[in-house]
């Protein structure tokens, strides 16, 4: 009883845990909603095609959560999406190697967040300026790809390239899922328990502390948004998977969906604080929100308005428990 | 009789079932100077708000020219026509000071802004003070002493009748507060009252008419003109104890030498540490400060001179990652500049360890070792998740203790003694001398002598970017307040 006693207290001394814990209840509550409103909600299809529905907002929600946490922004990462999308596609319809093809494109996308992180942390702009300018190229150069079209079927050379990102299954799970939940693991690691994952915290929590404690900014920053960039290009390639073609406007609004998913999941706008299962968290309310309303036969229009709403909220509320600390400090 | 500006009568401020003022009495009349020496910071803050702007009260009432403002029954949260003038200014930085002397101004209702008009009224107003100040000069490139002038005209401008003037030498240095004190004695024969808030009763009696002496939320004391001297305050006062002196010996091996620095305000600066010295460097300009931290750990190059470090030339390129060459710095402030307030107290402290051992990822074990010998050194506080759940004292050896768990050789402390009460002080003190004690040399910049000198073993005093004098330890007796 002392020992599992113990445990719980361990995983709720983690920071941020309390936070996840309570909107994990939220997306308990949500479930069982429109599982009431609606039985087919809880069948194995439309669980396994929740997941797989997940797995781009997750992606995206890892990359915007580990610049959320050094205090700035990635607007670029839909369009970040949508390049990925269109380089890997036309690549693909032009005969090249799919495999060689995700290589290319990766490349790119790592090109763009070196990028994103050198503008931010070097040329000193502000984020939401610089990746505002990023996100703009980034789509510019899903158009001119392949000369301003979508492009044709990938066809079947890239068959197997299909069923390893979204078509396949591994215990009765969707690939894409499976893919997501890798990413997450290797990132999750890389933020919580390594030398770089507390730079990353430090640089959100207190950038001034973290210079004089020989924190390299520039490199930290750049490899937020190389994250930001790799999940970003991943999640483009499961898209352009799933389609089976390359299309311009992929990925549009995926930016939004992915602070969304951080923010719900309790990773503040301000900087310092969050952790990937929260994301987690904040992408399943997500997933359950769009799926579930959908299946009460609600309008898109109202799903983006209840999202944004919750979003704001999300926001509001950090902003309220952070001012919260600024209370007068006992003396003792 | 002169008129009465500002009365307290019985004002108790009460938050979260604690008491940081309690049955507070004071009156200041027009053209009065009143100290007031505050060893600890409790109560300090929540007096300031409430005499800033009418906050809710627990208890008693406030008068400001004999017009009730403020009660336990009511409180309207209005301002009052009182001027602080502390280490935050409240000018705006980008703008130039006839904007913030005019524009920036309750009352002030044109639309239009004649440039021409609003000089002349500021070259007038700076001459009418005896200010050498070009009304164009945008506020942040003014030295801090200048900023503290603007200040004062523009209370004088706004109306003020009573000026606090909140621990002044924290930021300026012994010649600074000269002027300042000059200044206020010119604004006394104006009729414009002061509080005059500090921890040092010495500075304060210099120009003050009485004073109070201000503890735990409460007036432990007040002192007539008569009693202002330090046989009727010592009774009152807790001293520093004293730090043992076997840890403060220094070696004679040379650790760091600066020799015939040119750069940005330094002019031909000279100056060597030794391997577990503690070396105070006064300077007047704070920029001068910032130029020698320029160099030692943002990877500038002066443009004369040699830096060496343990013997071997320090370049611009060792300076950008100084902390791996064992320079490190604790900067102004460190309870708010230097604590990462979303890591907890643990990530707070070992912050530095992965660099100390170069390791990417931390063992547990280490933590559980860290957690064992860190545990006399910080007792309970280190246990504690969040950081903001320790008192001052805490977060001061949490900063300090992170440094010591890295062992650099030499360590830069920015005016280490200025945000802290009597306690905090006595803390840094023991802090400071525990990095001696491991063979830590120690550099402290700072604009006044306050109480390093307990810890230090040489003062250089920096004049004009150069060292203008040095005292050792066996001189410290020459130095005048």
């Amino acid at each position: 009883m002392d020992s599992k006693e113990s445990v719980f207290k361990r995983i709720m001394a983690i920071r941020g845990m309390g936070q996840v814990v309570t909107v994990t209840c939220g997306l308990i509550v949500l479930c069982l909603v429109f599982g009431v409103i609606n039985p087919m909600f809880f069948t194995y299809r439309n669980i396994a095609n929740l997941l797989r529905q997940i797995a781009p907002t997750l992606l995206t929600g890892v990359g915007q959560s580990f610049v959320l946490i050094t205090g700035n922004i990635d607007l670029s990462i839909g369009s970040v999406v949508g390049m990925s999308c269109m380089i890997s596609a036309t690549l693909m319809t032009k005969g090249v190697n799919p495999w060689v093809a995700v290589i290319i494109t990766m490349v790119v996308c790592i090109v763009m967040g070196v990028l994103n992180g050198v503008l931010v942390a070097q040329c000193k702009l502000p984020p939401f300026i610089a990746t505002l300018g990023t996100m703009t190229v980034g789509r510019g150069i899903a158009q001119i790809v392949n000369g301003n079209y979508n492009t044709d079927s990938i066809g079947e050379g890239a068959k197997f390239f299909r069923t390893v990102f979204y078509s396949g299954k591994i215990a009765g799970i969707f690939t894409a899922f499976w893919i997501a939940v890798i990413v997450w693991l290797i990132f999750n690691w890389l933020l919580s328990r390594t030398r770089v994952g507390r730079h990353i915290y430090a640089v959100g929590s207190n950038i001034d502390a973290a210079k004089l404690s020989g924190v390299n900014i520039l490199k930290t920053v750049i490899v937020v948004y190389l994250v930001s960039a790799v999940c970003a290009g991943i999640t483009g390639l499961i898209i352009c998977a799933s389609t089976g073609t390359g299309t311009m406007d992929a990925g549009t609004s995926y930016e939004m969906y992915a602070v969304a998913a951080s923010v719900i999941g309790g990773v503040s706008t301000l900087g310092g604080q969050g952790i990937l299962l929260g994301t987690v968290v904040g992408a399943f309310i997500w997933g359950v929100l769009q799926n579930g309303l959908q299946f009460a036969g609600a309008p898109v229009a109202i799903r983006n308005i209840v999202i944004g709403v919750i979003v704001v909220v999300s926001v509001l509320l950090d902003v309220i428990v952070r001012s919260g600390k600024m209370k007068p400090r006992k003396r003792g | 009789m002169r008129e009465e500006v500002l009365r307290l009568e019985n004002v108790s401020q009460q938050i979260e079932g604690e008491y940081y003022l309690k049955d507070i009495n004071l009156h200041i009349l027009k053209g009065e100077i009143v100290g007031f020496v505050a060893p600890e910071t409790k109560g300090k803050k929540e007096l300031i708000q409430i005499l800033e702007k009418n906050i809710p009260i627990t208890y008693g009432k406030v008068y400001i020219n004999n017009r009730l403002v403020n009660s336990y029954v009511h409180s309207n949260l209005s301002y009052n026509k009182i001027y602080v003038i502390g280490q935050k200014s409240t000018l705006v930085s980008d703008l130039n000071i006839a904007d913030n002397l005019f524009v920036l101004r309750r009352g002030f209702r044109k639309n239009v802004i004649n440039k021409k008009v609003l000089r002349v009224q500021t070259e007038r107003l700076m001459t009418e003070f005896g200010l050498k100040l070009k009304p164009d000069t945008v506020v942040m490139r003014l030295k801090p002493i200048d900023r503290c002038m603007v200040e004062l005209v523009r209370a004088w401008l706004m109306d003020c009748s009573l000026i606090v003037l909140d621990n002044c030498d924290s930021f300026l240095g012994e010649e600074d507060i000269g002027r300042l004190q000059g200044m206020i004695q010119e604004f006394c024969r104006r009729e414009v009252a002061f509080l005059y808030m500090g921890n040092h009763h010495e500075e304060i009696y210099k120009v003050c008419h009485r004073a109070i002496l201000f503890a735990n939320g409460q007036i432990r004391k007040k002192f007539s003109k008569q009693e202002l001297d330090d046989e009727h305050i010592n009774p009152y006062i807790t001293r520093f104890g004293a730090v043992p002196r076997e840890r403060l010996q220094s070696s004679r091996e040379e650790l760091l030498s600066m020799t015939d620095i040119t750069y940005q305000n330094l002019r031909g600066f000279t100056m060597s540490v030794r391997k577990g010295e503690c070396v105070v460097l006064l300077v007047n300009d704070s920029n001068v400060s910032r130029d020698i931290l320029s160099l030692m750990t943002e990877g500038e190059n002066p443009q004369k001179g040699l830096i060496s470090l343990r013997g071997r030339e320090y370049t611009a390129r060792m300076s950008k990652k100084a902390l791996l060459h064992g320079v490190g710095v604790i900067e102004e402030d460190p309870v708010h500049t230097m604590i990462f307030p979303e890591l907890s107290v643990l990530d707070n402290l070992t912050f530095l360890m992965d660099r100390k051992l170069d390791k990417v990822v931390l063992k547990k074990r280490y933590y559980e070792s860290i957690l064992r010998e860190y545990q006399e050194l910080m007792g309970d506080a280190l246990r504690k998740k969040n950081v903001a759940d320790l008192r001052n004292e805490d977060l001061y050896r949490l900063v300090y203790n992170r440094m010591y768990l890295f062992h650099p050789d030499l360590i830069f402390c920015v005016s280490p003694f200025a945000h802290g009460d009597m306690q905090c002080r006595q803390v840094v003190l023991e802090l400071i001398s525990q990095l001696k004690g491991i063979g830590i040399s120690v550099i402290i910049l700072q604009v006044n002598v306050s109480d390093s000198m307990i810890v230090a073993d040489r003062l250089l005093v920096v004049h004009g970017g150069e060292v203008e004098k040095a005292y050792d330890k066996n001189e410290f007796y020459l130095i005048k307040r």
